[in-house]
């Protein structure tokens, strides 16, 4: 890997006793853009992610923050990085502005500043003690940690986790803004309607490898589409046949409500079906799901039905 | 970070350090019973087996220091703080890890060694604050009782004190660097200052085991020498304090070259 970039690994690994981690990564987020790195529970994820932030050193290869070493430079690389750990456990017996207000001690002036200004953006009372919060309450604490001392950096583990949907909203929203201001994010999720609506690029990680990077436009090229077409009357089963990229998954009501999967670019499809009797069509816009189905489905179908409804959550 | 430690051990400082110099004065107010029958306790404490007085580090019960020796300072007060050095020394890195705050304390902008050097500081004026309870608790117990210890001797005591705590909690918190866990850092903690002890017993026992009292960190804690005379040995003192420093040391380094999850 020469490309650089915010974060760039190369041939990172961390294995752990047991054989399981993450191996050889190759992988560069560029600055300024929203990477997100997708991958269903135990994929490696958060073990990426520890590396990156220097709790777990390399077991081979490397991971630069800035062209700082992630592992040697480990505090020059957490002054550039707003961090927010899957894990909402925090220090129990403080209350939210104790924790911030220590948190901040280690930042730039003003940074409490922009905490207590979060916290009303985020409606957070900082004045409960940690204990007392709910999930989505803690995790808006840590989201408000991360965010508080303008970091041009920031990654983000399962960082909506516990948030309702107006909190996700908001969340998004802000994650926009951030890039907006030139700030690089590393989005790890297995929500991938989170990383469709906000990220340029995404990285797939599957079983500890890389299996893939690309521009977000580029996968939901990939996509298989699902569309659905209302007959006034049954066709033929040889209608859809010789369309390329088409396949016929299923049909209801008599023949008269048909499913396919669409492939490729549907010009030739709708074309066929000018000529049949159609009442509707349902063509959803394109999604990640499918695409994610691409990577996993082939040797492990469990894992796709697993992100597919984390998906729609 | 130093004050964010310091101020969670306070709590735990303050009671270890009130049941120790409680003890102490709780139990140096039997001693004007014991200064006034001195025979009839002289000839009891003969009757006790040799060991189990070594045990005790007994010499003379009837005066202040052998009573305040042998009541207290020489086997009671040192288990009870040292159950705190050894708790918080085996919690300094394993207690983030268990409780699952090791991401957030590593992810502030600060290296590694700092962050637990500045834990390690907090529980040294910790324990310092224990200590000087202790002292005070012994200097107030001879102004109640009538009797008289020497600033020196005071001293010389805290000093002794101060070294046996911090040893026991280097080791610990090592233990803690090496281990995620605060029960396995803790335990084994608690069995090396047990075997210590026990090396010490018996080197006591017979000259022909003397030598293995240079194995124990309980040949430098002299609490009733140092207060009666207001001297230390300071070549076992200098070992104690060298074990200290070595184990702060390994503990950094090994804190700042492991997984901290």
């Amino acid at each position: 890997m020469t490309e650089n970039g915010a974060i760039v690994g190369r041939r990172l690994s961390k294995v752990y006793r047991g054989g399981r981690g993450v191996f050889e990564l190759d992988f560069a987020v560029r600055e300024g853009e929203i990477f997100g790195f997708l991958g269903p529970n135990g994929a490696g994820k958060t073990t990426t992610i520890r590396a990156l932030i220097g709790l777990l050193r390399p077991t081979a290869g490397e991971a630069t923050i800035f062209g700082l070493d992630c592992w040697r430079q480990s505090p020059a690389v957490k002054a550039r990085v707003g961090f927010v750990s899957a894990d909402p456990r925090l220090y129990e017996k403080m209350t939210g502005a104790a924790f911030l207000e220590f948190m901040a001690g280690f930042r730039a002036r003003g940074t409490m500043d922009r905490a207590r200004a979060f916290a009303r953006e985020f409606d957070l009372d900082l004045r409960a003690k940690i204990r007392h919060l709910s999930r989505g309450n803690r995790q808006k604490l840590l989201l408000i940690q991360g965010l508080m001392h303008d970091a041009p950096l920031l990654i983000l583990d399962e960082a909506s986790g516990g948030l309702d949907p107006l909190g996700q909203e908001a969340f998004l929203t802000h994650l926009e803004d951030e890039r907006s201001r030139g700030k690089t994010i590393f989005l790890s999720s297995h929500n991938l309607a989170e990383v469709e609506r906000v990220a340029d690029r995404v990285g797939i990680i599957r079983e500890g490898r890389m299996v893939a990077i690309e521009d977000i436009e580029k996968l939901r090229a990939l996509r298989a589409r699902k569309m659905e077409v209302i007959l006034e009357r049954p066709l033929n089963t040889d209608f859809f046949d010789g369309l390329p990229g088409v396949r016929l998954v299923a049909t209801k009501d008599a023949g008269r409500h048909v499913e396919l999967v669409v492939q490729d670019n549907p010009r030739e499809l709708l074309a066929r079906l000018g000529t049949a009797p159609v009442l509707d069509v349902v063509f959803p816009a394109a999604d990640l799901e499918s695409v994610f189905i691409h990577y996993y489905r082939e040797d492990d179908p469990g894992v796709a039905r697993d992100l597919v409804g984390a998906a729609s959550q | 970070m130093l004050r964010k430690a310091l101020w969670d051990l306070r709590w735990t400082a303050f009671w270890f350090a009130l049941g120790g110099a409680g003890y102490t004065l709780m139990v140096s107010l039997f001693f004007p019973v014991v200064r006034e029958q001195s025979a009839q306790f002289n000839h009891l404490m003969a009757s006790y087996p040799k060991g189990f007085l070594a045990a005790v580090g007994y010499t003379d019960i009837t005066t202040f220091t052998g009573y305040l020796g042998i009541e207290s300072l020489n086997l009671f007060w040192p288990i009870i703080v040292a159950v705190f050095a050894t708790l918080a020394g085996a919690s300094l890195v394993a207690k983030e890890v268990e409780d699952g705050t090791s991401e957030i304390w590593l992810s502030i902008p600060a290296s590694r060694w700092r962050l637990l050097l500045a834990k390690m500081t907090a529980l040294a004026v910790a324990l310092l604050g224990v200590v000087v309870a202790g002292v005070l608790g012994v200097q107030l117990s001879a102004v109640l009782v009538g009797a008289t210890v020497s600033a020196t001797g005071l001293l010389a005591l805290g000093a002794v004190m101060t070294a046996f705590l911090l040893v026991i909690a280097a080791y610990s918190g090592l233990l803690s660097s090496i281990f995620s866990s605060r029960g396995v850092a803790s335990g084994i903690a608690f069995g090396i200052t047990l075997a210590s002890y026990v090396v010490w017993l018996v080197g006591g026992l017979s000259d022909q085991w003397r030598q293995l009292k240079n194995l124990s960190i309980f040949t430098a804690y002299t609490p009733q020498k140092a207060l009666e005379t207001g001297s230390i040995d300071a070549t076992s003192l200098g070992i104690v304090v060298a074990i200290t420093v070595v184990c702060v040391l390994a503990s950094l380094l090994t804190f700042q070259r492991r997984d901290a999850i």
